[in-house]
């Protein structure tokens, strides 16, 4: 996202008047005025020292960077403020709509780098939504489609075409006798029926001949056409073939962060909707278009040799078909459309109704339910008939413009006959090559609009294709056997740069030490366990492992000494034991079941009828939130890893099997480095030392003692549990009751 | 006992377990704001200050809550950290000053320009151009041809660009047949 745009002259002029030889380091315009009416002229532009806001050509006000104690951009309803407090005032600097809010967020946050002093300026990693060049939205896209060029679009084709350069030639040869092989039937049929048929010189053996030559041409023509067209299929497929396996290969390398700006649908759509498009329009060039095209040049030409006046006749039509196909199309186009909005109003109200049936049900619902689903149907079935019957009615006005050109070319073509300019013959050839010249119009009209749709698609390809891995593989990367000292220095982070989820994390975990993470929902837990297992990056400050930036590992190595359970247990579609192995591929069964056994899963796996090959996944069995889990950690148990991160790893089961997990995981993290994040505080008892999260910051940092001893925000969010537990159950003498299932008393926090 | 050392006593549990009781009592009870028990003032920066129930907040925020049918009635009045201070039942419970110093930060706060004329629609590729006229003046925006238009009743619509801005069409049976037309396969 530009973040420093290109001031137009008179503003330029004004700035350096006010700022002198100060370089403009961020630039942006603003379109809201104070009192909340759009402006076109007005931007906020920050050097080294000042932050400048230009309105009508002129500097309307200036504030020292120094004098900034604070730079917020504070969202509201559908704008937002840019906000700096100036001698202890928050004050209103400048205002815009929501199409420039990311960008007044950035700039907040350089404005307040450059107060503290540093060198450093805030990049935007976000991509621009709409063509700067051309104001169209972007597809998704780095790159505008429509502004990239014809060149590219042809040379990435050529690229994908490459491969298969020899089976595309072969294609085209059999287009071109195919092409001739039409072109020929007609001049024979001429040549048949002006030197055989009028004169009345031929016999049964002419008329045996003419039949047999014909035939012979037909099935010639039939069968180039029918290599032809498979052969374009088959290149078709096996290019988008191509495209989706550098597309699915290209997706597993990239950083979450890449995938995180795209929804997994939006990637899934271009994997299989882009490539089939581009599939589509490859298969339907080759097979059809082009050919079809160096027809109509041959036939024309042709035409025009044989009699000019009557071809250029024949093209004077040409132009009326395209219109009228071209006007029928778009209307068409628009009532379908209208009717498919009625259609996904009418689903996405059934999809409401049924899946809440229960909601429904209970409050006595369904009168007004059905009322509501009537007038629905009611809509979508009058916009249905009225769209059949334009169809209907207006459809064989396309024929009869076609039909028109060839009455055109009898009619002027049948008085040169009699006048005698043109045999009969000739003019037999002439009709069928008018049909030749028509017939592709009707799909030549919508040739821009498939074209424009494919350069999009290939677009959307490339944009994956081309972009950089942003956390790349170190180019000598250590193989580390870890020991486990986990080192974490000063790391900030945010999903978006401006908006920073931890600030300045500082800890240094020794081998098999067992870190408690504590702190509220949104607080940056999550994202600190994923910062390191290295799903992203930190944006400041470092990572080590053994003394190793987590950057330097080797990928392989990193993972295979990783083991990760998480909240949410995601299980591919397979087996059980197909889900367990995916950590360690060779485990062998023993190791498997052992594996199962500490994590609580062998029990109900052995239940099942199909034991560990049992079938789970989107379309197998459909297992418990508690067995998916207790999976997972079965999973993270084989690996044998030597950190091992869990985050809410025990949250779905009940409380009974909580504490035997608990009891099997106590025994499953001795000696390796552990970071555990947990709501119920009781879980973390095995912690040696706690860390809390508050405000994007480490809040606290300690033994459970040493911060029950501080009164800290452990402390509180300790005693609310303890006291909930105990109005769950009447509390015996002394404060040790809890909840049914809890560790016998003492044994909670030691 | 082992523990009792440890959580320092039952009575500083209790304690914390009451700050919290108050704490959540203190949220589920309405607190109204009227021109008696408040007092508003302009800051130098433009924002609004508020002294009530013996606090000050230099910069309240006022939040409607029912922007589209009751805009001036229930508006909750929160600090910068956006924890509800108390609400106002009416915008007229209000002194006359103090009703406009409010209005015009609700003004501040909501940007919901109200679409007048309709110059053009234009649809490419899945998106639609609209050139329009608002009370905020003429501007252009694009939507994406999914889920833009929300429809208030069946004749007051929103519609909300690919930025997040939101347009509101009060009433469309004001516009002329003519628009109605151009924005006929968006609505």
């Amino acid at each position: 996202m530009n973040l420093c745009f290109t001031l137009p002259e008179p503003e330029r002029q004004s700035l350096d008047a006010h700022v002198g030889k100060q370089k403009p380091i961020y630039c942006v315009p603003f379109d809201l005025d104070t009192e909340g009416m759009w402006c076109c002229d007005g931007w906020v532009v920050v050097t080294g020292q000042q932050v400048v806001l230009i309105k009508n050509h002129q500097v309307e006000k200036a504030v020292a960077i120094e004098d900034c104690e604070k730079a917020e951009c504070l969202k509201q309803e559908g704008c937002g403020i840019l906000m700096l407090r100036t001698s202890g005032e928050d004050r209103i600097f400048a205002r815009f709509s929501m199409a420039f809010l990311p960008r007044f967020s950035y700039l907040a946050k350089g404005i307040r780098l450059l107060r503290q002093g540093e060198e450093k300026t805030v990049q935007s990693r976000e991509a621009e939504r709409i063509c700067p060049k051309c104001g169209r939205v972007l597809p998704g896209t780095a790159v505008c489609p429509r502004c990239s060029g014809s060149g590219r679009f042809t040379h990435r084709m050529g690229e994908l075409m490459r491969p298969y350069a020899w089976k595309f030639f072969g294609v085209a040869l059999l287009m071109l006798a195919a092409t001739g092989l039409s072109l020929y039937q007609a001049q024979y049929q001429r040549e048949f029926i002006d030197n055989v048929v009028l004169p009345e010189s031929g016999g049964l053996s002419e008329i045996i001949g003419f039949g047999v030559i014909m035939l012979l041409i037909v099935a010639l023509s039939l069968i180039s056409n029918i290599l032809k067209n498979r052969w374009t299929v088959i290149l078709g497929s096996k290019i988008s073939m191509d495209i989706r396996e550098k597309l699915y290969v290209k997706i597993q390398e990239l950083s979450l962060s890449f995938i995180d700006k795209r929804s997994a649908g939006e990637l899934i759509g271009r994997i299989t909707g882009d490539t089939t498009h581009i599939k589509n329009f490859m298969q339907q060039v080759f097979s059809g278009l082009i050919s079809q095209i160096v027809t109509m040049v041959c036939v024309f030409i042709v035409m025009l040799v044989m009699n000019w006046q009557v071809a250029l006749m024949a093209l004077a039509m040409v132009p009326v078909i395209i219109v009228v196909t071209f006007v029928f199309r778009k209307k068409t186009r628009r009532l379908y459309r209208r009717q498919g909005r009625y259609e996904d109003i009418t689903n996405s109200q059934l999809q409401d109704t049924l899946s809440g049936i229960r909601v429904v049900k209970s409050f006595g619902k369904e009168a007004s339910e059905i009322k509501k689903f009537e007038q629905l149907n009611l809509k979508l079935a009058d916009t249905q008939a009225y769209n059949e019957v334009f169809w209907a009615t207006f459809f064989p006005f396309i024929t009869f413009s076609i039909g028109l050109g060839t009455y055109i070319i009898t009619y002027f073509g049948g008085l040169n006959v009699l006048g005698g300019s043109l045999t009969v013959g000739q003019l037999t050839q002439f009709i069928s090559y008018a049909g030749m010249l028509y017939a592709p119009l009707q799909r030549m009209a919508f040739l821009p609009r498939m074209l424009s749709r494919t350069i999009t698609s290939l677009e959307r390809v490339y944009d994956v294709l081309d972009e950089e891995t942003e956390v790349p593989q170190s180019r000598h990367p250590v193989e580390l056997s870890i020991k486990g000292a986990v080192e974490l220095e000063h790391i900030s982070f945010g999903y978006l740069s401006y908006d920073p989820v931890l600030e300045d994390i500082s800890l240094s975990v020794k081998p098999g030490e067992m870190i408690g993470i504590v702190g509220s929902s949104g607080a940056g837990k999550s994202t600190l366990i994923n910062l390191i297992m290295r799903l992203y990056d930190p944006d400041d400050g470092r990572i080590t492992v053994d003394g190793v930036d987590l950057k330097e590992i080797a990928h392989d190595s990193l993972y295979s000494q990783l083991g990760v359970v998480l909240q949410e247990t995601f299980l591919f579609s397979g087996t059980i034991l197909a889900n367990l192995r995916f950590a360690k591929p060779d485990a062998t069964m023993e190791e498997v079941i052992q594996a199962a056994k500490i994590g609580g899963a062998h029990d109900f796996i052995c239940k099942l009828p199909d034991g560990y090959n049992t079938y789970v996944g989107e379309s197998g069995n459909t297992l418990s939130g508690g067995e998916r889990q207790r999976i997972a950690i079965a999973r993270a148990v084989l690996g044998d890893p030597r950190i091992l991160i869990l985050d809410e790893a025990t949250s779905s089961l009940d409380t009974e099997t909580e504490y035997q997990i608990q009891e099997a995981l106590g025994r499953l993290i001795q000696g390796r480095t552990t970071f555990a994040i947990a709501h119920r505080l009781s879980t973390l008892r095995n912690a040696d030392r706690i860390l809390v999260i508050d405000k994007k910051r480490v809040a606290e940092v300690g033994t459970h003692e040493e911060l029950m001893k501080k009164k800290g925000i452990y402390y509180h969010l300790v005693t609310t549990q303890l006291a909930m537990n105990n109005q769950l159950v009447p509390p015996p003498p002394g404060p040790g009751g809890r909840g049914p299932g809890g560790p016998p008393p003492g044994g909670m926090f030691h | 006992m082992r523990e009792q050392k440890q959580w320092g006593g039952q009575d500083e549990a209790s304690q914390v377990i009451e700050q919290q009781r108050l704490a959540a009592l203190d949220m589920q009870s309405i607190h109204y704001i009227d021109k008696d028990n408040a007092k508003f003032s302009l800051t130098e920066g433009g924002f609004v200050r508020m002294e009530f129930r013996g606090k000050t907040c230099e910069r309240i925020a006022v939040h409607r809550c029912f922007p589209f049918t009751q805009p001036d009635d229930f508006l909750s009045i929160r600090d910068e950290e956006g924890n509800e201070l108390g609400i106002i039942h009416h915008l007229s419970d209000l002194s006359k000053e103090d009703q406009e110093l409010l209005t015009r930060q609700m003004a501040l706060r909501y940007f919901l320009p109200k679409i007048q004329k309709v110059n053009s629609v234009k649809d490419e590729y899945g998106y639609s151009y609209w050139d329009v006229v608002t009370d905020k003046g003429a501007c252009r925006f694009t939507c994406s041809n999914h889920n833009a238009v929300a429809k208030l009743s069946e004749t007051r619509l929103v519609i909300e660009d690919i930025h997040g801005n939101r347009y509101e069409i009060e009433d469309i049976y004001k516009l002329t047949p003519k628009e109605i037309k151009k924005i006929d396969l968006y609505i």
